[in-house]
């Protein structure tokens, strides 16, 4: 009687739980509980009246030591750093290396120069993002073998480390990601807690997905591609899939899978921003009426001259093609691809889901100490973010934005232009 | 005030308000995150840790959605934390999580989920007595299969059919229109 399904396991536990109820006991511990959560506000706690004496008797004793030095300690702390000019009768020390002016806030639809002049423009005359809504045929490049699909388990933990080449793998889609690290470090904010903790960078890019329009009736594929804000050689793809909520379907798609075959001729190498969800990395999945899900690929381009003799030799066609998006699913019976021949776009052109996605995976892997992103500071993040829309993923993403930034105070109420005003689906 | 308190200051739900909903909905949340984390105490932790999450961040609750999926979302989320704090693999994964949450919404019915309860009874209470007899040996006297069918005296497998009889009888009459 173990190998119960997961039914038949809830379904005795409910049994069990309606022929001997839980005591009141329970509830009235929970009622204590959540009484407690409010009366102590942790963001207002306040240090001890002897710890702060202490602190101060601290840095005293640190301030004399050091304005008040000894010969032999003079002299340590000069042959430490030979570069640093010497004063008479101060050690010299080195300036802290981190320690920033305080950031001023950007206005909210402003890039940062710096980074704007690596992203530069969109072609002239080039379409807005289009969102094919035909069902487009498969697009296969010749003489290659896109058979081989990433298997589980050979993306590791770490993101920005590992690299898949393009003309052996297609990725498969998670259809669908947690939102945990992104609600926990939510949480901890609130509760003034350290921010650094258990990130997960595509779970912050996914908590960043729009909800599907009421109206949406079939399941919609939206793609773009901007000039990555790390590396001005590489680009990001962000691919957003949305299931409608439509006649009362529990359920939007069933057994679906979703797999991206990159264009050799664009990209050489991609690597998907953060790490695959266990359990959920090639095979198939349900998905429920009215979610949607984001996910984001830094796609590395091949070398120039490699680029010139495989266009040559490939079907003109699908030449301008990025990667194509591929969508198998049971029900409902229809299967999709969607080439993404979308033309690169500078970042404030993309719409804000696309916008907070990236702002979203720099400040997780900001937060996770990736290197790769030190050189954006979180006033820059600020700016690519962009400003909030009413969806409330974006508005805590620039909650914390702020507090990172140290700076404004404000949280923009108000919808971004061609931004629709979607309630957010429960979860 | 800091942005994000004005943020969440604005509470659609007041402390009455949340307390009701809680006591409606903590039974069958906790025969949920049982089914998570397969023991009682375990179980009656993470929901508590749940409530008060739910509370503190109640602002952002959108009273037009489901508040029991809300909750059972948080529960999750705090019980796979929970499996990474402690270094566990994460026992059930995407798919059987899908297929749980599917199944609360389903067996709900049109009614609210914290009437699951009650319909369950109703079902129970149409199943024939011999299987009747034994989803009560099992599941309300908690007995072990062996204890059980040594009780009912009848083998094993017959018990296992039996089981396995009413459990599908009871998912048939859940799914049902109430």
């Amino acid at each position: 009687m173990e190998n119960q399904s997961p039914e038949d396991r809830l379904l005795g536990e409910l049994l069990r739980e309606q022929a001997n109820p839980t005591d009141a006991k329970f509830l009235r511990s929970l009622e204590s509980a959540i009484r407690a959560s409010d009366s102590t506000p942790i963001r207002e706690r306040k240090f001890p009246v002897r710890a702060a004496i202490a602190a101060c008797v601290l840095i005293s004793g640190t301030a004399v030591w050091i304005a008040f030095p000894s010969e032999e300690k003079r002299q340590v702390a000069v042959v430490s750093d030979s570069r640093v000019p010497e004063i008479p009768g101060r050690v010299q020390i080195r300036p802290a290396a981190a320690k920033s002016e305080k950031a001023t806030p950007l206005p909210r639809r402003d890039i940062p120069p710096e980074i704007s002049a690596t992203l530069g423009t969109p072609p002239l005359g080039t379409p807005p993002i289009p969102f094919p809504g035909d069902h487009h045929p498969l697009v296969r490049l010749r003489d290659l073998n896109f058979s081989k699909s990433v298997a589980a388990g050979e993306i590791p933990a770490a993101p920005g480390t590992h690299w898949m080449d393009a003309r052996n793998f297609t990725a498969s889609l998670p259809a669908r990601l947690p939102v945990t690290s992104f609600e926990k470090i939510w949480e901890d904010f609130l509760a003034g807690r350290s921010l650094s903790a258990g990130i997960r960078v595509e779970e912050w890019v996914n908590a960043m997905a729009l909800p599907p329009p009421e109206d949406m009736i079939q399941t919609e594929i939206h793609t773009w591609v901007s000039p990555c804000p790390w590396n001005p050689a590489h680009h990001l793809a962000g691919i957003s899939l949305k299931f409608p909520n439509q006649n009362n379907a529990k359920i939007a798609v069933r057994e679906i899978s979703a797999n991206i075959e990159f264009n050799p001729a664009k990209v050489e190498q991609f690597r998907f921003l953060g790490t695959r969800p266990a359990g959920n990395a090639t095979g198939t999945s349900n998905v429920p009426a009215g979610t949607s899900t984001f996910a984001l690929y830094e796609l590395s381009p091949p070398p120039a001259h490699a680029k010139r003799y495989r266009l040559t030799a490939e079907n003109p066609e699908v030449a301008g093609e990025w990667f194509a998006v591929s969508l198998n699913h049971r029900y409902p019976d229809e299967a999709k691809t969607v080439p993404c021949s979308t033309p690169l776009l500078a970042i404030n052109d993309c719409p804000a889901e696309f916008r907070f996605a990236t702002a979203a995976a720099i400040s997780a892997m900001k937060l996770a100490e990736n290197r790769e992103v030190s050189a954006l500071d979180w006033n820059q993040i600020h700016g690519l973010a962009g400003a909030a829309t009413a969806h409330s993923a974006h508005i805590q993403l620039i909650a914390l934005l702020d507090k990172l930034v140290g700076g404004s105070q404000y949280i923009s109420s108000q919808p971004a232009a061609n931004v629709p005003v979607i309630p957010r689906p429960g979860k | 005030m800091n942005p994000l308190a004005q943020a969440v200051s604005h509470i659609p739900m007041d402390r009455a308000a949340f307390s009701q909903m809680a006591e409606d909905h903590y039974r069958p949340l906790l025969a949920y995150a049982r089914t998570l984390t397969g023991n009682s105490e375990g179980a009656k932790e993470i929901v508590q840790e749940a409530f008060i999450a739910a509370w503190q961040v109640i602002g952002r609750f959108d009273i037009t959605r489901d508040f029991g999926s809300w909750l059972r979302g948080i529960t999750r989320n705090k019980w796979k934390d929970q499996c990474r704090r402690n270094r566990r693999e994460v026992p059930l994964d995407d798919e059987a999580l899908d297929r749980l949450e599917y199944a609360m919404k389903s067996w709900s019915g049109e009614s609210s989920e914290s009437e699951i309860l009650d319909r369950l009874a109703g079902c129970r209470a149409k199943l024939p007595e011999p299987l009747a007899e034994a989803v009560r040996v099992f599941y309300d006297q908690e007995m072990d299969g062996e204890s059980a069918s040594v009780t009912l005296g009848i083998p094993p497998a017959t018990l296992r059919k039996r089981l396995e009889r009413a459990r599908h009888a009871l998912r048939l009459c859940l799914e049902s229109k109430p």
